[in-house]
This record gives structure tokens, sequence and C-alpha cells, in this order.
């Protein structure tokens, strides 16, 4: 294992998320299981109470996860001259069979984290507490994925061995190769593009919908899922080469080094936020049946897809611009 | 206004020291009256007050709450006539502070910060802009005089001024609800007359207020509407066996 | 939105009069809290400024070193192998090298010799290294004795000291003329130290290293490359596990922080069943409380970062420097170039901050749960 600072604190804000989100799905068994919203009971306030323990807990852990994910890509990136090979995090990451696990892993949980923080806030702004069932219970679902991203980091770090040859992005991302990641690289050019541009339209248009007259929530939901994984194809066939400027890098990781001016942490803020905002507001609408959220959730759901909306086009504008002054042509 | 109906508290539930302070009370208050809650100490007063005032919810029972003014803000959503005694803390809270200001046995004022703070600590979680929170707070302290102090701490103040700051403080929010608990039983008789002023001019301005003492200064000032009496949990009518 | 931020704004405005009204119950916490950002921050702008440090230097290093070894040592090369390995297809230049070390009675100290030609040394002259300079209280111009190796002591004249604020490496560093080098250390004239290999194409370092090994079994090829990681992996490891034994002091410190906010005073309590009782709701204490907490760790986390920060780049690294640069008696007294990066700050934020706010999440929400009519039983 490759003992350093940065690695004893991935580990250390692993540990202490998972546990974290292990107590609070403890407490979601007992809300699932004493929960009864008409009793006067000093139990149900004491449940009621545990609640705003819950929301305020999972606050902190999207906090955390955010730089948790950050520090995770940007130490894969450090540790790239200790394996001869890898040349950007990309390398890094492919050392061992818990890299690209761990970090998927880690973007679903912190997806997860911000999503639960969506629906919690629409439960809260109604007095009948409607979605406590199905919240607690995503809950329970999330603690032992969290509990298994503390154990694939883990992995991952102690699995890490100086000086293991490994493929870095220049033949991960190389295209004309069997992997997963060089099947995206070397998808042609238009095809991704056009893939891109029609998805965010699309998430675009819902959202505007959505916006103006509430409804299209689950098709902007959608388009928003296909624009993220779209974009982030693109990015890696397309995009990437109009910022590096080089015909052959691909990798999405490079985006984030300084020689590029952090433009990475911007595309990829502007695209959880949108995709997070899009997913959120099409999760609320099978809600809209329960009478009291029925009243609340839509001005919600605008709030978000008007997100979604400016997350989304300032993404496109940011490639489009980044595609037109580059000096790269294809 | 406020209406309990058969509504009854019981703290500790289940455990030895079980005990029952309210006991299927039934009792309302209208609009613009002055309602007094008497009886000895430990009679249930306080719980009482506290489930009128959305501090606490019962343990069964109803409470009513029917203020035009709230349903609209509140949204339409919870009515008219809202039936308080299932809502959440959060809800409870935000009807207290759109609806009810409280004065205290002891003042119950913030120790360390300035007069001017204490009356404006209601406000901040409105959401309202501090230099607003601030007007408001400044306008009330110069209405009771006491202008001049407003940047002392509390716990330098006299028993005179403390007692208009809290006046000031229950006042900040505009409430329609004015609910006291023993306010005059730490005070001397020159102390209770000027709060029953006071409390003469609020009734006179119309608004509501429901306090609890067993002062007789009190019970019996000149503004009282209605005097009702508690004991043991249980509200003893003219009449029933009490 | 202009709400919800009005709200957070006046409840923080509270949280820092409430915390100057008990700023000396908060003292204690905030030092403790910086000290331990200091020494982490510490710890962590030190080691990646030395691995830079060595990075910088190593950037002249050659891309390859020949060394000769003879059962398992090093041991000087014939200088006959030169003109071989130099016809090896890609090789540019091969450059012989003489160097030892020279242990000084006088300090106890291990200098570094070498011997070169081309900085146009005359016989009798010598180069020093600002620190044994320092040690020796000597300037340009002196003369300075060393004992050679049969014990007669060698009179030379200083020509200058290396610059001050050149580098770690040449703190200790004497050059002499070659030939002086050999007669002081006895050292054979067909041979030199070892071969600084330079290769044209940087991808043929390790093809040429092996074609040299076939050439002379007894050689040992250094690539730059390793020397790189073995720093690397060296400064990070020291860094761990100063960190793993700072981590008893985290953990010390959460359960500090843990106590200290569980234990509510009756005042405390009494001030929040009076702010839950006017309408402060649940969730509004519980900013209240998020706002102390996040005060409290940003005085401290600056405190202790610019600190840590003075400490290091500042001033010579005093409290430290032993425990993690460590390799010679003699300790240069460079100045590390100033270097913080993202990284480094969320890697405090983890190590301090984080666990800081997990351990009081449990403690301000009980303190947030007081019932609202508390303050009107007491």
């Amino acid at each position: 294992m490759i003992f350093n600072p940065a690695i004893i604190a991935l580990l250390l804000s692993s540990t202490a998320t998972a546990g974290l989100l292990v107590y609070a799905a403890v407490i979601g068994i007992q809300v699932l299981h004493g929960w009864n919203p008409l009793s006067g009971s000093e139990g149900q306030l004491l449940l009621e109470r545990k609640t705003s323990l819950v929301s305020t807990i999972l606050g902190y852990l999207l906090c955390f996860h955010l730089v948790a994910l950050m520090l995770f890509i940007h130490t894969a990136d450090a540790l790239h001259p200790l394996f001869t090979g890898a040349m950007c995090a990309a390398g890094t990451l492919n050392v061992n069979g818990f890299g690209y696990p761990a970090l998927l892993l880690k973007l679903f949980n912190t997806l997860a984290a911000g999503l639960w923080l969506i629906i919690n806030h629409a439960d809260n702004q109604v007095h009948d507490f409607p979605l406590v069932r199905p919240k607690y219970a995503a809950l329970i679902v999330m603690a032992p994925l969290a509990a298994l991203e503390t154990f694939l980091v883990a992995g991952y770090f102690t699995g890490l061995k100086a000086n293991v040859i490994t493929s870095c992005c220049g033949s991960l991302f190389g295209g004309d190769q069997g992997t997963f990641a060089g099947g995206i690289a070397s998808l042609p050019p238009m095809p991704a593009t056009a893939t891109f541009y029609a998805a965010a339209f699309v998430t675009l248009a819902a959202a505007f919908f959505v916006w103006r007259w509430g409804r299209g929530a689950i098709l902007l939901a959608v388009a928003g899922m296909i624009t993220f994984l779209a974009a982030l194809v693109a990015l890696i066939s397309v995009f990437s080469l109009y910022i590096y400027e080089i015909p052959t890098h691909h990798c999405p990781f490079c985006l984030l080094q300084k020689e590029y001016n952090g433009i990475g942490y911007l595309l990829y803020s502007l695209l959880l936020v949108g995709s997070v905002s899009a997913a959120g507001s099409g999760l609320l609408q099978p809600a809209r049946k329960i009478p009291s959220l029925g009243r609340t959730l839509p001005s919600l759901q605008k709030r978000l897809a008007l997100a979604a909306f400016f997350s989304i086009a300032t993404f496109t504008l940011l490639v489009t611009l980044k595609m037109m002054t580059s000096s790269f042509r294809f | 206004m406020i209406q309990t109906i058969d509504v009854t508290k019981i703290f500790n539930r289940g455990a030895a020291n079980e005990f029952a302070s309210v006991r299927g009370v039934t009792l309302g208050v209208t609009a613009g009256e002055a309602l007094i809650i008497k009886g000895p100490s430990g009679s249930g007063k306080t719980s009482l007050l506290s489930l009128m005032g959305c501090m606490s919810r019962p343990t069964s029972g109803r409470i009513r709450i029917n203020d035009p003014d709230l349903a609209v803000k509140l949204g339409a959503e919870l009515g008219a006539s809202l039936e308080i005694a299932t809502l959440p803390e959060r809800f409870l809270t935000l009807i207290r502070r759109q609806m009810f200001g409280f004065v205290f046995q002891q003042f119950n004022l913030v120790r360390g910060i300035s007069a001017l703070e204490n009356v404006m600590l209601p406000m901040y979680p409105t959401g309202e802009h501090r230099s607003a929170i601030r007007k408001r707070a400044e306008e009330l302290i110069a209405e009771f005089g006491v202008a001049h102090r407003a940047t002392v701490r509390v716990e330098l103040l006299s028993g005179g001024e403390q007692q208009r700051i809290a006046i000031a403080r229950a006042l900040v929010n505009r409430p329609k609800v004015i609910i006291a608990d023993e306010p005059t039983a730490h005070l001397d008789t020159g102390l209770s007359r000027e709060f029953l002023e006071i409390a003469a001019a609020l009734k006179t301005s119309g608004t509501t207020l429901i306090i609890a003492s067993h002062d007789p200064l009190v019970c019996q000032a000149p503004f009282v509407d209605r005097v009702e009496e508690i004991r043991d949990g249980l509200l003893v009518r003219p009449g029933s066996a009490g | 939105m202009t709400c919800w931020l009005n709200r957070q704004l006046n409840i923080l405005d509270y949280t820092i009069t409430s915390l100057l009204r008990r700023w000396w119950k908060n003292l204690s916490l905030i030092f403790i809290y910086s000290v331990l950002v200091f020494v982490i921050g510490s710890v962590m702008f030190f080691t990646r400024a030395m691995q830079r440090e060595a990075k910088l230097i190593l950037a002249d290093a050659p891309d390859l070193v020949i060394q000769r070894l003879v059962a398992g040592r090093h041991d000087p090369i014939p200088l006959a192998r030169a003109e071989k390995i130099r016809s090896i297809r890609g090789v540019s230049a091969v450059s012989p090298r003489l160097w030892g070390y020279y242990f000084d009675r006088i300090n106890g100290a291990n200098y570094t010799l070498q011997g070169a030609d081309d900085r146009g040394l005359l016989p009798g002259d010598i180069d020093i290294g600002a620190g044994i300079a320092r040690s020796r209280k000597i300037e340009a111009g002196d003369i300075f004795s060393l004992t050679d190796s049969n014990a007669i002591p060698q009179v030379f004249q200083v020509r200058k000291l290396f610059d001050a604020a050149s580098d770690l490496l040449t703190v200790d560093l004497m050059i002499m003329p070659t030939e002086d080098f050999q007669s002081f250390f006895d050292f054979p004239a067909d041979r030199a130290t070892d071969f600084a290999v330079s290769v044209r194409n940087p991808r043929e370092i390790a093809t040429v290293a092996g074609k040299i090994v076939e050439l002379f079994p007894d050689s040992r090829p250094i690539m730059k490359d390793e020397i790189l990681r073995t720093y690397a992996s060296i400064f990070d490891w020291r860094g761990g596990m100063m960190i793993v034994m700072v981590a008893m002091a985290v953990l010390a410190f959460v359960i500090f922080a843990w106590d200290r906010a569980s234990g509510l005073s009756a005042a405390e309590r009494h001030e929040i069943g009076i702010l839950k009782s006017i309408g402060w709701d649940t969730g509004d204490v519980l900013s209240l409380k998020f706002w102390e907490g996040a005060v409290i760790s940003l005085t401290a986390f600056l405190a202790g970062i610019l600190a840590a920060y003075a400490h290091i780049f500042l001033m010579p690294a005093p409290f430290f420097s032993h425990a993690l640069k460590g390799w010679a008696v003699l300790y240069p007294s460079f100045r590390l170039t100033p270097y913080v990066d993202f990284s480094q700050v969320a890697v405090l934020f983890i190590l301090t901050v984080l666990p800081y706010l997990a351990a009081t999440i449990v403690p301000s929400w009980l303190a947030a749960s007081v019932d609202p009519d508390a303050a009107m039983r007491s």
C-alpha cells in the first residue's frame, strides 16, 4: 500500500461517511417501525425530531461526498508518477480492479445523496409526512452501498503497488482497443456529438415544458440521465480533443488538471447539478398523486427544471464555445 | 379563534412516573377576548397554555385554530380552520411565529446580549431582512419608552425595563394572541399594575389575551372578559362539582 | 431563496454574538483545534515541498547512472568501459563522475566531495557549500584543511561558496579538481565513481540500460525515474507515518469536541429553550449549531493553516525538519518554495474539520431537540 496523507484522508472520509449513513439507516429502521403520524405520543415526537437529525446528517454527507470525490480523482492523478505507464488518473485507477468501480460507486452515492435531499425537501413542505416510508427505505438501501464504497476505496488503495506497469489514458482511451473505455474513445465523432446535442436539446425543451406548463417531468428525468451519459461519452470521444488540442488525447480526467484552468471542475459540476435536478424533478412526479404534495410539488419541480435548464444550457454553451475557439480540427 | 376539544396531555406515558397534567379539557377563546386561566401551581395551567399556544401536541383530543390570515400565509392546503393536534413540530413553530407572542414568568430574556437583540430574536428565523427586523424592534422599544436602554445588556436593566423588553419581544412578530404565564408572579404591585395597563391597551387594540395567573390583581382586572379555573388538569365549571 | 438566505444570515449573526459572549469557553477548543491543523498542515506542506524540491534537483540529474558492483558493493568503475558504452546505439554521451563522502571530525558531519575539471578550478582550490562554510566558520578566500586518506592534513583555498539559495544538494558539497580528488582519496587514476549516461530518446533508457548490463554484467544501472519514484514514496511514507501518529491526537480531539458539544451547560440549555419557545424551530437551532461549528472550524482552520504555512515556508521548519528530512547531521537552512494546492487543503479539511463536524452532529441535534415549552416549565 502507498502511504500518503491524501489516501489516509480518503479512507477516513469514506469510513466516516459510511458510518454516518449506517447510523442514519438505523434511525430509518426505527422510523419505519414506529411511525404513526396520528399519534401525539412522546415516542412519535422523538421519531419526528430524529428525522431532522437524519436530514442534517445527509446534508453533511453530501458535502463530504463532494470533497472526497474531487480529492479521490485528484489523488489518483497525483499518484501517476509512481506507476510506470500511468500519465494521469485514468492510468492510476486502472492499476487494480477496484479503481474504476470505486470511482463509479462514489459518483453514484453522491448523486443518491443529492436526490435524497431533494425528496426530503419536498417532503418537508407539507404537514403529513407523505414520503417518510420511501425516504427511509431508500436510506436502508444507501447504507450498504456506502459501506461497499468504503470497501472498494480501501481495496483500491491497499492494492496499489508502486511500479506496476499500467495502461494509461493513452492506451485506455486510445481507441482501437478491446477495452470498454477504448470503445467509447473510438466512437465516431459525428454521431457522438449529434447524440449529445439531441439529448441536450430534448432535456432543455423538457425542462422548459416543466417550467412553463408543469408537465413532462418524467421525460425531463429520462432525457437528463441520457444527457449525462451522452455528455460523458462525447467528452471522452470528441470534446476532450478540442480542449486538449491533441488528436489522440481522450482522457476525461486530465480536464481537471491545472493546465486547463480547472474547466473540468466547472463542466462536471454543471453536469452533476443538471442531471440531479432533472432526475429529481422526474422522481417527484409519482408523488404528485398524494393530495398534500400535489399542491406544493409543481413549484418545486419547476425550480428543479429551471436549475436543470441553466446547468445543461451552460454546459452545452461551454463545450460549443470550446469547440469553436479550439485550434483543433478533425 | 382557538378551540380545544377534549384534550389530554400525559407525560412519561407508560412509565412509572406517568401523570396527566391536562385531562379532557374543552375550552375556546374568541378573537379579541381576554381570558384568564386560574388555578394553583401544578394544576395544569402551563400545560394548557402550551397546548393552546402550539408549543406542544396533546396526547389525545383536538385543537383548532381559526384564522383567515393564517390560512393565507401557510398556503391554502391547510385550510381556514386548522386542526393542529397532529401537525409536525415544524408547522407548529410556523403557526406560533405567525400567531402568538409569549410573556413568561421570569421574562426569560437571553442574558449577555442587548435589549434590542432580545426583541429581534423571534424574528431571526422568519427570513426577513435584518434591517427590517431591527426597525420593527426599535419602534417597539421606543413605544415602550425604553429606547435609551436599547443597547444595554439585559441583565443590567431594572425589573420594569426587563418587563417592557419581554413584552416588546412578545409583540415583535405582530401576534394576534398574547399568551402570558404567571406574568406578575415575581413582580411587586407597582410593576404588576404596569403590566395590567399594557395588557389593557393591547386588548383595546384588538389583541386576544390568554393569561394564566392566580394573582387576584390580574383576575379582577377590569379588561378581563372571562376567568376559567383549572384544578388537577380539569376545568372547574361553575355549578359542576369542583 | 432570499428568505432562506436572510434566515441563515440572521442566525449566523446571532451565532457570532453568542460565540463572542462565551469566547473564553471556546478558546481552548479553538486552540487545540488549530494546533491540530497546524501539525498536520506542517507535515503535509513540508513533505510536499520536499518532494517538489527533490524533483527540481533531479531535473538536472542524468537519465541513467551506471555503477559497478563488486561482491554486491559499489566499486569504482574502470574508465575504459566508457568508450564501449558510448558505442551503444542511442547513447549520446558518457561522462565519468568522481565523488565520495568525507567525514569531518571537527563537527561530526558528512560532506559530499566531488572531483571535476569543468569548473576551472586550479590545483589547491576548492568550492564549498554554504552549510560547510557556516559550520567551519570560513568564507571565500580562506584557507581550510581536510585530512586525507593517509591521515595527513591537506590545505585548500576556498575559491567560492555555492549560492545559499541554490539547493538542498549543494549545502554539504565540496568540489575540487580531479587530480586533487584522486590524490586526496588515493583514488586509482583509471577509475571513476560512476558514469552518467545520456540517452537520446527517453523511451530507450530501459533498453540502453539492458544492453549495458549485457555488456558488463557487474554493472548496476540506476534510472532517473526510479530515483524520482523512490523519493516520492519515501516522502509520502514519512508524511503518512507522521499523520498516523497524529491520528491519536485527532481521536483525542474528536472525543474532546464531542464531549464539549454534548456537555451543554444549564445556561445554554435554558437559552436554547427560550429560543425554541419564542419561535425557533429545531431546524433553526440546528442551523445555529452548524454555524457555530463552522465559525469555530473556520477560525481554527485558518489560524492553523496560516501558522503551518509560516512555519514551513517562512521559517526553516524548526519543529520537525529533523524528523522528516533526516539524512545528514548538517541541516541546510534553505527555504522551501511555497507550494500549496487544492488537494492539500482538501486533505486537511477531511483530516480535521470532517471529524469535528461528524462528532458534533448528534450532540447538536440533542441540544436542538429541547421541548419548546421547556422555558415555561423551568
